[in-house]
């Protein structure tokens, strides 16, 4: 995409050329310039943007079949349809657990189908995901869990420390930084995942379910972080069941049904 | 970047060390397996040593050269003068027949006066060499020794050629036993350093899951497997190195005598620090090899 605008303006020079020549109205070709690059920017900051994907598993069953869709920073979107719809397999496209079977994903200002697998964990360090079942390493305390996605990164020992107590402060689990995940409600569990998908200030945080397992009051909490996340920049794309949060957050919808978005 | 790097690496082989504690049994089995491997080589290592040492004490050798009769003037002498001059030999002395006869006599003692029937002396002249103890090389020594058999003014020899023949064949085969046993047991220790890795990298597959999630390279999530296999090799050759100096302190006073009876080496040598090295080093690229062999089996 990033290389795309260069021609894409030349051949905006092009056609104005042909159209009005080189003395051709000013003001209208000022104009025009103008829409073209409100549309180039959105384009090109846009975080994530899908171009007729389609995902066929190995059984021949199609999960997802031509989606397009683009979200942009500082969004927060809604991914919402009954169970087997595509929401899981749309979200594992975006963080590349999954390549499309046709069509273009770009992340980021990146085509997903022209990164080596080698070279995907660059991708993944800007995005961070948050599961159902939270996937926390059991063998490791909250506060580790959390400092591994720095340690990845090879932060210092003291901007580690101070990282990880801020982002378990931001979902209020300080106090509990050393204590085992097992040893935790489903709900911190699921505050412990969100910490250690924000540590890194990631640009897109992908949420699949992440309220599934808890309670109705600790589901509100969650979402309160995600709303609190949101506001320092990152766009977040939520799958979820629960309608009621969706309703009350007014944001974006996307609407998936056997593999199709219905409503957008 | 130089930092950050360090910092990673400092991470992953605490990891690794965190790994192998956690492995347990299975990594204990192949601590084992990599031990008894290295243990052969060991023993291989000080077999050599001091049959070797045997070897060195070669200059103890006398080789009599039993010189042919009816040689012409001169050319007993010149043959003393061309052995004197080679670097082989440490000394040399001749022996005429009436010198021989002589000292056979002395041998005899009191039944000397049986040599006073004959009526020609049947002993040959001789060259008494001691051959030079930097002559390591049975083969080198045995082919020096077949080379003077075949000058025109030997008869014979005696003493030597045997002697370095037997401990040339016994050096051979002692090294061809243990070269192979030592090499199958590697193979198999590799296998079970694999097998011991694969069993941690299934145990956590979710773990590892969420390291990719994260964004943890391919490399990042290997290295402390990597560290691992490669700790599990050294505390297998370390563990060889033990047992190899307890089976020393235990065995050298009884075998002494009987070295000292075959090979007239009176103490034996426990293994250099640069065998010692060499063998920790051993077990560290088969723990690692191992783990490669894992990564390679998991990636297929």
């Amino acid at each position: 995409m990033v290389t795309s605008a260069p021609l894409c303006l030349c051949g905006f020079f092009v056609l104005s050329f042909f159209e009005h020549g080189i003395c051709g109205p000013p003001l209208k070709r000022h104009s025009m310039m103008e829409s073209l690059s409100v549309s180039l920017s959105s384009h090109l900051s846009a975080i994530v943007q899908m171009f007729h994907v389609h995902k066929t598993f190995d059984c021949n069953c199609s999960a997802l079949a031509g989606i397009n869709l683009q979200i942009d920073p500082g969004e927060i979107v809604f991914l919402v349809g009954p169970s087997g719809a595509g929401k899981t397999t749309l979200m594992r496209l975006i963080f590349r657990e999954e390549r499309v079977s046709s069509g273009q994903i770009i992340v980021h200002g990146k085509n997903l189908n022209k990164i080596k697998d080698s070279q995907i964990y660059l991708l993944r360090r800007k995005i961070g995901v948050v599961f159902q079942d939270f996937k926390l390493i059991h063998s490791k305390t909250v506060f580790e869990n959390v400092a591994y996605v720095l340690q990845v990164l090879g932060k210092s020992k003291s901007e580690i420390e101070k990282r990880v107590r801020n982002s378990l402060k931001r979902v209020g689990l300080e106090h509990k930084m050393d204590q085992y995940p097992r040893r935790l409600s489903g709900g911190e569990q699921q505050r412990v995942s969100i910490a250690r998908a924000v540590v890194n200030d990631p640009v897109l945080l992908l949420a699949d379910e992440p309220t599934g397992n808890l309670d109705a009051e600790m589901a509100q909490d969650i979402m309160g972080l995600f709303v609190d996340i949101n506001i320092q920049g990152t766009a977040v794309l939520m799958a979820t069941h629960n309608m009621r949060i969706v309703e009350e957050m007014k944001k974006r919808v996307i609407y998936l049904r056997e593999g199709k978005i219905v409503h957008l | 970047m130089f930092i950050s790097r360090l910092r990673q690496l400092s991470y992953l082989l605490r990891q690794g060390g965190q790994d192998l504690k956690t492995a347990g049994i299975s990594a204990g089995i192949a601590i084992m397996s990599i031990a008894c491997s290295l243990l052969l080589l060991c023993l291989y290592f000080m077999a050599f040593s001091n049959l070797s040492k045997a070897l060195n004490s070669a200059g103890n050798i006398t080789v009599v050269l039993y010189l042919r009769e009816n040689l012409k003037v001169g050319q007993a002498s010149s043959l003393q003068q061309m052995l004197a001059d080679c670097s082989k030999v440490s000394s040399i002395r001749f022996v005429s027949k009436a010198e021989a006869l002589e000292e056979f006599r002395k041998t005899l003692g009191t039944d000397a006066s049986l040599l006073d029937g004959l009526d020609t002396n049947p002993l040959p002249a001789s060259l008494e060499l001691s051959l030079n103890p930097s002559m390591e090389k049975p083969d080198q020594l045995k082919l020096f020794l077949q080379h003077l058999a075949r000058r025109p003014e030997v008869e014979s020899i005696q003493g030597g050629v045997e002697w370095v023949q037997r401990l040339s064949n016994l050096l051979s085969a002692v090294r061809l036993v243990l070269f192979l046993l030592g090499a199958v047991l590697a193979v198999i220790s590799l296998f079970i350093t694999a097998s011991t890795i694969h069993l941690t990298v299934d145990r956590r597959q979710d773990e590892i899951a969420v390291m990719r999630l994260v964004g943890a390279s391919n490399w990042y999530i290997r290295l402390p497997f990597l560290f691992e296999g490669m700790l599990e090799g050294v505390l297998g050759g370390c563990l060889a190195v033990v047992i190899s100096a307890v089976l020393y302190h235990v065995f050298c006073w009884k075998l002494s005598p009987l070295l000292k009876l075959i090979f007239g080496i009176s103490t034996m040598n426990f293994l250099g620090m640069d065998k010692m090295i060499l063998v920790l080093l051993l077990g560290f690229f088969v723990g690692g090899l191992g783990a490669m062999v894992s990564f390679s089996y998991r990636a297929a």
